[in-house]
């Protein structure tokens, strides 16, 4: 895959992915007004007197309104017009709502987002090489490190994490979905801790790249239907061609 | 907002490295039983698109970033001590207690689980009805 091909399809699928986060905050919109929990009122006291007046301008009620036409615009933008100024305003926009949330509104996933988004925009402005790379770069981090992680913890070493992990009421997991991942939690926990501390293989070869991306896939769809982390989904596959497009050019 | 700015931009990439009871938030009503703040229920598309789910996710940041603030205090501060009650995180899990409060007057608490050893860490005063 080409530099110019690997933008376009970051572009459509960051387009996705921050379209998806803006909707999503406009329905459940009750919540950061000044009757929902996530008030301007109470959140701008993180701030100096002075700060929160400059902060309120784009973090108030109907600051935050219009950062989110902003976001859903920009992101709109994204596959059709190929001037930098919409990545930009994407990562601008996005960045703006984590803020609003008190560094996060979804935790990885946002993250994960502006990374992309940040890596769109250098590469429209005229860097492809770096912006793309600096993404591929996250992405592989993101395994690996998520990798060694688990492997000093003492549940994941002896195969009984995952199975403790879905039984946790935070995360809402149906109890059909428990009782049946049980059946198989000791093997899928080796085989995650396997898929990533081992994806570096990805670097070495563009068949072994695009294969572990396909299970990455498979990985983050589970993980929304499990876990309902859509959004790990959405921004994590915008991430993808940024390694395709150099895993080639280093072949 | 230096510290919000952190959070966005350097991202930790440790997910479900830990196997422990994340903080969770309950309610009741005065002398009633304690029942956990209810999570959305799951839709088709959830996978897809899941508004309510991920403000539920954020919801459940917001505890934990309680939890977080709280033990950075000194620890024999009682419950309802200005330095706690007077912190963002508190007002915003206050709310969002308040969003999922019985009828009449009610409570909420968080509960931790370190190694195995659950207990109350905070218990809100007797509240008027919400």
């Amino acid at each position: 895959m080409t530099f110019a091909a690997g933008t376009i399809w970051i572009a459509r699928l960051a387009s996705l992915a921050t379209a998806i986060a803006a909707l999503e905050l406009i329905v459940v919109h009750r919540a950061w007004s000044e009757q929902g929990v996530y008030a301007w009122s109470v959140v701008k006291r993180d701030y100096s007197p002075a700060g929160a007046r400059v902060a309120g301008l784009v973090l108030s009620t109907p600051g935050t309104w219009l950062v989110l036409a902003v976001q859903l615009a920009s992101a709109l933008a994204l596959p059709w017009l190929a001037q930098p100024v919409w990545p930009w305003l994407a990562f601008a926009s996005t960045l703006a709502i984590a803020v609003r949330f008190r560094g996060t509104f979804n935790g990885g996933s946002d993250a994960m987002l502006l990374v992309v988004l940040l890596g769109l925009a250098v590469a429209r402005s005229g860097a492809p090489e770096i912006g793309l790379g600096y993404t591929a770069a996250q992405l592989v981090l993101s395994y690996v490190l998520a990798g060694i992680a688990k492997l000093r913890e003492p549940h994941w070493r002896d195969g009984t994490a995952l199975a403790a992990l879905v039984a946790l009421p935070s995360y809402g997991v149906p109890a059909a979905l428990i009782r049946w991942i049980s059946r198989v939690s000791r093997a899928a926990g080796y085989a995650l801790l396997a898929f990533e501390c081992g994806f570096p293989i990805a670097l070495v070869d563009p068949a072994a790249c695009r294969v572990l991306l396909a299970i990455a896939a498979l990985f983050h769809l589970g993980n929304a239907i499990v876990f309902g982390l859509n959004r790990f989904l959405w921004a994590w596959l915008a991430a993808f061609p940024a390694l395709i497009v150099w895993v080639d050019r280093l072949r | 907002m230096k510290l919000q700015l952190l959070r966005a931009l350097l991202p930790s990439w440790r997910f479900f490295d830990r196997v422990t009871q994340a903080p969770r938030l309950f309610v009741r009503n005065t002398g009633g039983e304690w029942q956990p703040i209810a999570t959305p229920p799951r839709r088709a598309w959830s996978w897809a698109f899941s508004p309510r789910g991920n403000l539920a996710l954020a919801d459940q940041s917001a505890v934990e970033h309680l939890v977080a603030d709280v033990d950075e205090l000194d620890p024999s501060l009682d419950h309802d001590a200005p330095a706690i009650t007077g912190l963002v995180s508190y007002q915003l899990v206050a709310r969002i207690a308040r969003a999922h409060a019985p009828a009449g007057r009610w409570q909420w608490k968080v509960v931790v689980d370190r190694e195995g050893e659950v207990s109350d860490y905070l218990v809100s005063a007797e509240l008027a009805a919400a």
